[in-house]
């Protein structure tokens, strides 16, 4: 047999293993997301996705399909299965970053602050789109004759005891509002009882769940929390609100401040952009039917979360849903930095980005670069 | 451009199959490193598992009651950690980011898990000294109380229900508790208890609530470690998967990297090969259309030099070998062109055969020579193909030798043509070697003409001899000494010596001449001729005195034999037998004289025949006239025409003799003639007739009446030589031309006819004049037999002689021509039952009144109607006329001979240029005359010699018109005479 014949016999046998390879290849399986949130309204857009396919398969065309009640569904984009959506449910905030860092989450809902600690310690984690703001507020005792933030504070500087108010953990956006407001306030304050001198005590209670019982035996005078625990102490009778946090002073500083964003680990952001876009898609849509329809909403929300519909219609309308990276977002994460930078938590590379005016390139993923743009 | 050779080439290709191999070695001993390293690192992982599984197991240990004890083996056992955390930092060789990341992670989480477990352990000692505190601070509160100057039962109560509170709280760690604890102060401290009691409260309360806040620090430190440990490990997990992940990774990089050193050596080599088979693909692609072009001719092809190596070189070379090869091809083209127009032209045939004869090539004169005329019809054929049947024996034993010897020379063989006749060849053969294995080369020249010169010359050979022995002259050739070197057959039987015997004898001896009148010897020729150089006569009556002693009369000529340098090498003689001349020339002279007295008997015998044609026709018509008269008067009459009739055969002898009378020659049975002839002549005598004819006589050309008169003569003389009785031999003999019995006069075929008798035999001395005319010996005899005898024989063109000898009788030999066929006509039948008769007008033309008056009288006897001219213009007038008046002659009888007119040749010339069926009948007195012999030739119907009778007459016209009625002038005659009435 000549030798040109026999290359092209090999080539032949090449090109045929190739297409037997590939036609024995099945169809690539689903990709998986895999998201996670902490059980309160801030994270309410996931609810209303998973809560309303119908609506939004006919607005929009992407749309969760349930396949296990509030913990797996089909991402799918115009009939056309993307993802399959795994959802992780954390109690608290950082746990959910935290996750999202060591790669047990894709995907995360989180305060910002707990993000941007982690991507300053240089975790792959960045923030996707703003979900929302404010939604936080300061609870007192009910016996305590406060009725206000200066109230509080001529009481606290009033009181021989310091007043103690309790937060759910170590670093949150309310304690960190609440620390800048006593200092903007002038009123001393410290997370140890015994320094002297101080007006405030801010007692770690480390979780959530701890900050009514202590509230209620009076382990505490109040406490900062985001909502709808705020919404359900006040409706609980367990303290009352003696101020969103949004007023807190420095006066408007607060207003409209970011609280929680989505954000994605970075490798699998890039590795799977599309599922990703598309997700982020239909949770954008989502908190945009928050705003437009609260009322549902909250009767949605309060269904996934199994609280009372009045409390999160309580709760709803003290949060402004926005995916949008307007001048209250940059303000508010600026103001985010600036604060963690003076509490010194931040060391690292967010806080050299930030002072060299690059902070938008170790914070946010590329996916969303041009959902930027405009603002920028 | 550098010159890379082949050897660098080839050490190039060498070279990269090399790094090849080394870079499949070096990936191979990378991968084996990579896969160490990983398998290290991944042992140091799960080293770092244990410890962090220690650190938790530690964790899980730690309490209140341990937390002091187990202070320092924390520390170790985080330092164990931190020293494999640093180690595999350490051996972080790679800069794997993915893996230092995870490392970081997990040192970062290590860390977080080194200050909660140290919180924790604070948390727990500061439980535990709350715990070793609080019996005393419950102890002092119980004191204060005891020691309350006022002690209510109500206080002693919340005191200690405060106790229980604070107890409760401190086991159960619950906030609920806490704030009873608290109202209880409240109430103590609304009641207005002492400071002392009071303060020791608050002091256990805040001691509590801290305690619990420590509680939940606890709890939370411990959910952060539990969780960190999980993270640690679930981070070591993943880093061992990743490991594990790596160094399949790594495998299977190892695999696919020497998949890829092997596939690309593998391509690499197919590469060279490749390249290499192209290289040399192309080089031999190259040779092989410089061989293409070499084989087509085309010796200045361009040459493909695609590399400056030395394969290059190579094609150079073959690209100058082309051209010189093309040079010398050129110069043994023009060579061979020059050879191949040779052979092609040259006229001798050319073919190239192998061992077994098969034609491998040949040029078309070898193609003719075949008998071929396409030489497809000669290649790849055998030549036994086209060599007769009898030459192919010869042909295999000249290939055998061939094959044996080397060549064959001048081999004739025949070749057999496809078509036509066959050609005599030449075959001249060597054997010579060639690629292809011995061949043979052959010449083959044709032969034909040498052959037929050969044949020519062996022809003239024979033909030489032939003549020499055919020439009726002797011929004897003698060299200068005078010897006998050659005799012909003629000069054998001459001089009665064979050649043989003669061969180197002096010529006296062979060739004795003398005088025959005087009988001296003659002088000898050769040395008259050597003498004279010059061709000499002999003198006349020389006589050749032959070995038996016969001598012969010779005419002689001696010429001398000279070379091509003119120089006289021999003597050759030609003499003949002149005796026969000598006869014949006396028989000339005698013919001469029988002539002139024939010429004057003629002349005689004519004026003598016209009237006694007178006579005897008026004594016939007197006969006739007078049928019923006495017979007296007819017998007279009868006598009277006896007479005439002997004077009439008188004159017809004298006038046979004189002219010879021109024979009326027909197809004539010879025998018949001499039987009936010989048989008249000696029936009644005592003679005997001895016949001897044979069965195959030719039939003879003659007048039969002419040589039965011969035969009658000759017999009658034998008989008359023969008185006393005795035999008369007649022998026939068929005598072809070319015999030497015919005399020289003749040429032909002859019958030869010899009549011998037994009698006394002829006197030499006499026996010249026997043909003389009035020469005889007997009383009776007329002197006329003989001298007839021979004009007759003369006029039919034969020959008559007597040989005699005394006392042994006579012999005449006579030669006679044969008749044209060889088969004799039907037997004629004669019928002289009665003369015909007949009617019709009938001209005659004769310058005689009295032929005119005999022959209109004898018309009229026989019922014919007359009318006689004298004239032939007359002759013709009357015949128009005739014709004219619707009255035509049925036959006009024209006389030849009209003194001063026109005769009978010249009106019967009109007369049938006018009217071609006229019946003419020619008629002289001159039976001589070559008319009457050949009258159709002259369009006459018959003829008639005066004189003639009545019968002869009416016989005539009959035969005439009964031609006209019958088969037409044109036609020959019947020969059968009808009979008519009267």
């Amino acid at each position: 047999m000549p030798v040109s014949r026999l290359c092209h016999l090999l080539v032949l046998l090449f090109v045929l293993l190739a297409a037997l390879t590939a036609c024995d290849r099945a169809a690539p399986p689903l990709p998986v997301i895999r998201i996670g949130h902490a059980p309160h309204d801030h994270h309410a857009a996931l609810y209303l996705a998973a809560s309303l396919p119908g609506y939004f398969r006919d607005n929009g065309g992407v749309y969760l399909k349930e396949i296990v009640p509030k913990a797996e569904y089909e991402l799918i984009d115009h009939s056309v299965s993307v993802a399959r959506l795994l959802i992780s449910s954390e109690k608290g905030g950082i746990k959910l970053v935290r996750k999202l860092d060591e790669e047990q989450l894709d995907l995360s809902y989180g305060g910002l602050p707990a993000m941007l600690s982690l991507i300053d310690q240089g975790s792959r984690l960045r923030i996707l789109v703003p979900t929302m703001g404010e939604g936080a507020g300061f609870v007192v005792a009910n016996h305590l004759p406060v009725a206000d933030w200066d109230s509080f504070l001529a009481l606290a500087r009033s009181r021989p005891e310091p007043l103690k108010i309790g937060y759910k953990i170590g670093t949150s956006v309310q304690n960190i509002i609440l620390e800048a407001a006593l200092r903007e306030s002038g009123v001393p304050y410290s997370r140890d009882e015994t320094t002297a001198g101080a007006r405030v005590v801010l007692v770690n209670l480390h979780g959530t769940e701890n900050l009514l019982p202590a509230l209620e035996n009076n382990l505490i005078d109040g406490f900062v929390v985001n909502q709808p625990l705020v919404a359900m102490a006040v409706s609980k009778g367990a303290g009352k609100l003696l101020a969103n946090l949004r007023d807190l002073p420095p006066a408007g500083r607060w207003a409209g401040i970011p609280c929680c964003a989505l954000a994605g680990n970075e490798t699998f952001v890039g590795r799977h952009s599309h599922e990703v876009e598309t997700l982020t898609t239909l949770l954008m849509r989502a908190n945009e039917y928050i705003s437009a329809h609260p009322d549902e909403s909250a009767a949605l929300v309060a269904a996934w979360l199994g609280v009372p519909v009045a409390v999160e219609k309580l709760s709803i309308p003290t949060i402004r849903y926005s995916n949008v990276f307007d001048d209250q977002w940059h303000r508010g994460l600026d103001q985010w930095v600036e604060t963690m930078v003076e509490n010194g938590e931040l060391n690292g590379q967010v806080r050299q980005a930030w002072q060299a005016g690059s902070l938008d390139d170790v914070i946010y993923s590329r996916l969303t670069e041009k959902l930027r743009r405009p603002a920028q | 451009m550098n010159r890379i050779t082949l050897s660098q080439k080839i050490l190039l290709v060498f070279l990269l199959l090399t790094l090849a191999t080394l870079g499949l070695g070096a990936t191979t001993l990378t991968s084996v490193a990579r896969l160490r390293q990983l398998n290290e690192r991944t042992s140091h992982i799960k080293g770092l598992q244990v410890a962090l599984n220690r650190l938790e197991s530690l964790q899980a240990e730690l309490s209140p009651a341990t937390v002091e004890k187990l202070q320092s083996e924390i520390d170790s056992r985080f330092a164990a950690v931190h020293s494999i955390s640093a180690t595999i930092e350490a051996e972080d060789l790679d800069h794997d980011a993915v893996f230092h990341e995870q490392l970081s992670k997990i040192m970062r989480l290590t860390e977080n898990y080194r200050k909660t477990l140290h919180e924790l352990a604070a948390s727990f000692e500061a439980d535990r000294l709350f715990a070793e505190e609080l019996p005393d601070r419950q102890y002092d509160l119980y004191t204060s109380l005891i020691f309350l100057p006022t002690r209510e039962r109500e206080l002693d109560a919340m005191v200690l229900d405060f106790l229980a509170l604070q107890d409760q709280a401190f086991h159960l760690r619950s906030p609920v508790r806490l704030g009873a604890m608290r109202r209880v102060l409240d109430k103590v401290k609304d009641a207005g208890v002492h400071q002392d009691l009071l303060v020791p409260m608050r002091e256990l309360l805040a001691r509590s609530e801290a305690n619990f806040i420590t509680h939940l620090a606890i709890l939370d430190q411990r959910n952060f470690l539990k969780d960190t440990a999980e993270n640690c490990f679930q981070f070591t997990e993943k880093a061992i998967s990743n490991f594990t992940a790596q160094t399949g990774a790594a495998q299977q990089r190892m695999v696919l990297l020497a998949g890829f050193f092997v596939s690309a050596s593998v391509v690499l080599t197919v590469l060279l090969w490749w390249v290499s088979n192209r290289y040399m693909g192309r080089f031999l692609d190259g040779q092989h259309r410089a061989i293409e072009a070499i084989e087509a001719g085309r010796f200045d092809y361009q040459p493909e030099v695609g590399s400056n190596d030395e394969l290059g070189d190579l094609a150079r070379f073959t690209a100058r070998m082309a051209r010189q090869l093309g040079h010398s091809i050129q110069q043994v083209t023009g060579s061979e062109e020059k050879y191949r127009a040779l052979v092609e032209t040259t006229d001798t045939g050319f073919v190239i055969l192998d061992c077994q004869g098969t034609v491998r090539d040949a040029n078309d004169i070898y193609l003719r020579l075949t008998g071929r005329t396409d030489i497809e019809e000669v290649i790849g054929r055998n030549v036994r193909e086209w060599t007769v049947a009898g030459d192919r024996e010869a042909t295999d034993h000249a290939l055998a030798l061939c094959t044996d010897r080397g060549g064959v020379r001048n081999l004739v063989v025949e070749y057999g043509a496809a078509r036509g006749q066959g050609t005599p060849v030449e075959v001249n053969a060597t054997l010579v070697g060639s690629e292809e294995g011995p061949l043979i080369m052959a010449l083959c020249r044709d032969i034909s003409d040498r052959r037929r010169a050969e044949e020519a010359l062996a022809a003239e050979k024979e033909r030489l001899a032939v003549t020499l022995r055919s020439i009726g002259d002797g011929v004897i050739t003698t060299d200068t000494a005078g010897r006998v070197v050659l005799l012909n057959k003629v000069a054998e039987e001459l001089t009665g010596w064979r050649q043989e015997e003669a061969s180197g004898r002096p010529l006296p001896e062979v060739f004795r001449i003398v005088n025959e009148k005087t009988g001296a010897s003659c002088e000898n020729p050769v040395e008259k001729v050597l003498a004279s150089g010059q061709i000499v006569g002999l003198a006349n009556h020389t006589a050749l005195i032959a070995r038996d002693g016969r001598q012969r009369s010779i005419a002689d000529s001696g010429a001398p034999i000279r070379d091509q340098q003119s120089r006289i090498i021999g003597v050759v003689l030609v003499f003949r037998d002149v005796t026969g001349q000598h006869q014949m020339e006396q028989e000339l002279q005698k013919g001469k004289r029988l002539e002139s007295v024939g010429l004057l008997a003629g002349g005689i015998a004519h004026d003598f025949n016209n009237i006694l044609t007178a006579v005897l026709g008026n004594i016939s018509i007197a006969g006739l006239t007078l049928e019923s008269d006495p017979p007296r008067t007819k017998k007279i009459l009868q006598e009277a025409e006896k007479a005439a009739l002997r004077a009439r055969d008188l004159t017809q002898q004298l006038l046979t003799f004189s002219k010879g009378g021109a024979p009326l020659r027909r197809c004539t049975d010879l025998a018949a003639i001499i039987r009936d002839s010989a048989g008249f002549v000696l029936s009644g005598s005592n003679c005997s007739l001895q016949l001897d004819c044979p069965a195959d006589l030719w039939p003879a050309d003659v007048d039969p009446g002419q040589i039965s008169q011969v035969i009658h003569n000759l017999v009658l003389n034998a008989r008359h030589a023969m008185p006393e009785g005795g035999s008369v031999a007649i022998t026939c003999r068929n005598v072809a031309a070319g015999d030497p019995r015919l005399p020289p006069s003749l040429n032909g075929d002859h019958l030869l006819l010899e009549i011998s008798d037994s009698g006394s035999g002829i006197p030499e001395e006499i026996i010249e004049h026997i043909f003389d005319p009035y020469f005889t010996t007997k009383k009776q005899g007329s002197g006329l037999g003989l001298a007839v005898s021979h004009s007759i024989v003369r006029k039919h063109g034969g020959h008559i002689g007597v040989t005699s000898s005394p006392g042994r009788g006579a012999t005449f030999t006579i030669f006679l021509p044969v008749a044209s066929t060889r088969t004799l006509p039907q037997q004629q039948r004669t019928d002289t039952a009665g003369i015909p008769t007949g009617s019709g007008r009938v001209l005659i033309l004769d310058d005689e009144e009295m032929i005119r008056r005999l022959a209109s009288g004898m018309l009229q006897q026989l019922g014919y109607e007359p009318v006689c001219t004298a004239d032939g213009q007359e002759t013709l007038t009357l015949f128009r006329r005739a014709r004219q008046a619707g009255r035509p002659f049925a036959a006009v009888i024209l006389d030849l001979t009209i003194p001063g007119g026109m005769g009978g040749r010249e009106t019967a010339r009109q007369i049938l240029a006018e009217h071609p069926e006229a019946r003419l009948i020619v008629s002289s007195g001159y039976s001589n005359d070559p008319i009457l012999a050949d009258f159709r030739a002259h369009g006459f119907c018959e003829a008639v010699a005066k004189p003639y009778r009545t019968r002869d007459l009416a016989e005539a016209l009959h035969r005439a018109l009964l031609d006209a009625e019958g088969e037409g002038r044109d036609k020959q005659p019947k020969e059968q005479i009808r009979g008519g009435g009267g």
